[in-house]
């Protein structure tokens, strides 16, 4: 049962004017629950910005093997929906920017490239989650213009 | 045409399978080797990602099957730790697997 329904079963014994007043005080937990993602997302990304600005981000790929116990074996794509949201809310937490999750399903496997300051801000988000990992590395990413960037 | 599908392989020092000390410049030249494999076999190379300092590798290809991207590494002589087919996690790439 979720919140709505538990609201519409309990109004349903209130007289008109309880009734007024409990829709009155339901659209102020609707409110503030409606706002919450939107404020956690403005925090989020005051993290982010400020790493940005002080130009000092790299890039991390980080690996998952159920082999190593680092993957959640048997996770279905669903479940993965709701676990990535939870990831991100962390990385935005620890101001570090989620680029690309790639994972094979079928080998149990998952490769994660992140933007952020250091390895260890990669680190807390994967100890936030509560998910181990493999290996995190930083990496440059291969092409003319990135290369012409190195020398 | 073929249906693609997307792959990652890794390279590694420790199991020999990343030149170890290669240059960004050597890199670049490796590169255009690569890509021209790459396009004989049908793949797409998305991305290379190398640690320099870890001595590690990782391409996001993509591919008819893992068959294709192993026959790229040989074209190069590059040899490779893994080949795995993998999707991407963003809630829309998600919304297409169920």
């Amino acid at each position: 049962m979720n919140n709505d329904d538990k609201f519409k079963i309990e109004s349903m014994d209130e007289s008109n004017s309880q009734r007024r007043d409990f829709i009155k005080k339901a659209g102020v937990a609707v409110a503030i629950v409606a706002l919450s993602p939107t404020l956690s997302t403005i925090t989020a990304s005051d993290a982010i910005k400020k790493n940005l600005e002080k130009g000092k981000m790299k890039f991390f790929i980080d690996t998952h093997d159920k082999n190593s116990g680092t993957f959640p074996a048997g996770i279905t794509p669903k479940q993965m929906e709701g676990f990535y949201k939870k990831y991100e809310a962390a990385c935005a937490e620890e101001g570090v920017v989620s680029l690309r999750i790639h994972v094979g399903f079928e080998e149990s496997k998952a490769f994660c490239f992140n933007m952020a300051p250091n390895a260890k801000a990669v680190e807390n988000v994967h100890t936030k989650v509560g998910l181990p990992f493999e290996t995190i590395t930083e990496v440059t990413t291969i092409t003319p213009a990135d290369l012409a960037l190195l020398s | 045409m073929t249906k693609m599908k997307f792959f990652i392989d890794t390279h590694d020092k420790n199991s020999e399978t990343f030149p170890v000390g290669i240059t960004p410049e050597q890199m670049e030249n490796f590169y255009k080797k690569y890509e021209a494999a790459c396009e004989e076999e049908g793949v797409v190379s998305l991305r290379v990602h190398v640690g320099f300092k870890d001595g590690k590798a990782f391409c996001f290809n993509m591919a008819p099957n893992a068959k294709a991207v192993e026959r790229v590494h040989k074209k190069v002589g590059l040899p490779f730790e893994s080949i795995t087919e993998v999707n991407t996690i963003t809630p829309g790439d998600l919304a297409l697997l169920s």
